[in-house]
């Protein structure tokens, strides 16, 4: 083996570096090849999880639209028990109440009982009362008062006394008992010929009837609870009897 | 002829044995200082077939070749201009045709071997 001419010498360290280069470099390109196929990969998860992300954002629009929906519907249905149960308190009395009619106020007589008879006889009796109210509610009153105390269907009038007990409230006369109607219908319900009217004034009861266009009947504020009454269930109808 | 080889391959052993990695961005500029590289040491192999060689115009070519081709290509970013296509077309018209003279050189020889009696090839 002959020893190596210088030029082989320089020869072979230049190639030394080339070699050296020609690695790093190709070490480099994989590098970025890799790197960008590592970029893709990375892209095409971030692709899938924003696709997931927006199906799933998909759904819970469906799903809102659904309970917006069911929200729109349960407000008409809201709307409607709000006008139902506004009725239902008027009717009720639990409103007060504004319109026509006319106004009864009836006052204890300023005759003398004749020797023998009864003083009571010349009084306003609960009786009386009920006569009127009767009278009136058949001449299509719509609403009625008795000296401030709304009549409903639970009101009571009954003698205490010398005074009466009208929604748990005693009240004496003179009694101004407002109902709200048509006044002509309901005055001449009043006046009619041996009516009630008739009847009281015999026994000297003043009566005074007023026409009005416009008065307010107080609200009822005493309580509609019922502790025993319970609504026939209109489903099943168990306990409906004849 | 041994020396050069056994050099490129201690080259690429020490490669591959270095952690040594360019960032991404400098990929260009080794690509075309390779083939600068290259061009230079076809270059002196043909120069050494014909007798011609000489060691301080090898080296200087060599680094030469390699510091203004990574120049250039940068002047080329720098423009606007992909120079480094030039250069690369230059080269490589470069590593060809001393590849194809290197070729008739060694082609040559082999065929103006002295003979060596027995051998029937």
């Amino acid at each position: 083996m002959k020893s190596p001419r210088p030029w082989e010498v320089t020869a072979a360290l230049i190639c030394l570096i080339l070699g050296l280069l020609m690695v790093v470099q190709f070490r480099t390109q994989s590098q970025k090849t890799r790197l960008s196929t590592a970029r893709s990969e990375v892209l095409l998860n971030l692709y899938e999880e924003t696709e997931a992300h927006r199906r799933s954002l998909e759904r819970e629009v469906a799903v809102l639209r659904m309970e917006l929906a069911k929200a729109a519907e349960g407000r008409t249905l809201l709307a409607g028990l709000t006008k139902a149960v506004a009725e239902a308190r008027e009717q009720a009395g639990l409103t007060e109440l504004v319109g026509p009619g006319i106004i009864v106020t009836l006052n204890d007589s300023e005759r003398e009982a004749r020797p023998g008879q009864d003083q009571g006889l010349y009084v306003i009796h609960d009786e009386d009362l009920l006569l009127v109210i009767n009278e009136l509610l058949a001449g299509g009153a719509e609403g009625l008062s008795v000296n401030g105390q709304r009549w409903t269907s639970r009101t009571e009038i009954r003698c205490a006394g010398p005074t009466a007990s009208i929604n748990r409230t005693r009240v004496g006369a003179p009694f101004v008992i407002r109902a709200v109607g048509d006044p002509d219908t309901l005055e001449s319900a009043m006046r009619l010929r041996g009516g009630v009217l008739d009847a009281l004034r015999t026994w000297g009861i003043r009566v005074r009837i007023e026409r009005s266009e416009r008065m307010v009947l107080p609200e009822y504020t005493g309580s509609l609870e019922y502790e025993y009454a319970r609504p026939v269930d209109m489903a099943s109808g168990a306990e409906r009897s004849e | 002829m041994w020396l050069p080889l056994l050099g490129l391959a201690l080259g690429i052993v020490i490669g591959m044995s270095s952690p040594i990695i360019l960032p991404v961005g400098y990929a260009n500029y080794m690509a075309i200082a390779i083939l600068a590289a290259l061009d230079s040491v076809f270059g002196g192999l043909r120069a050494g077939l014909e007798e011609k060689y000489d060691n301080t115009v090898f080296i200087s070519g060599f680094f030469l070749n390699i510091v203004a081709a990574t120049l250039l290509t940068y002047l080329g970013t720098k423009l606007g201009v992909d120079l480094i296509l030039g250069a690369t077309v230059a080269f490589s018209i470069r590593i060809f045709t001393n590849l194809g003279i290197i070729r008739r050189h060694l082609l040559d020889r082999w065929r103006n071997r002295p003979s060596k009696g027995k051998s029937a090839v």
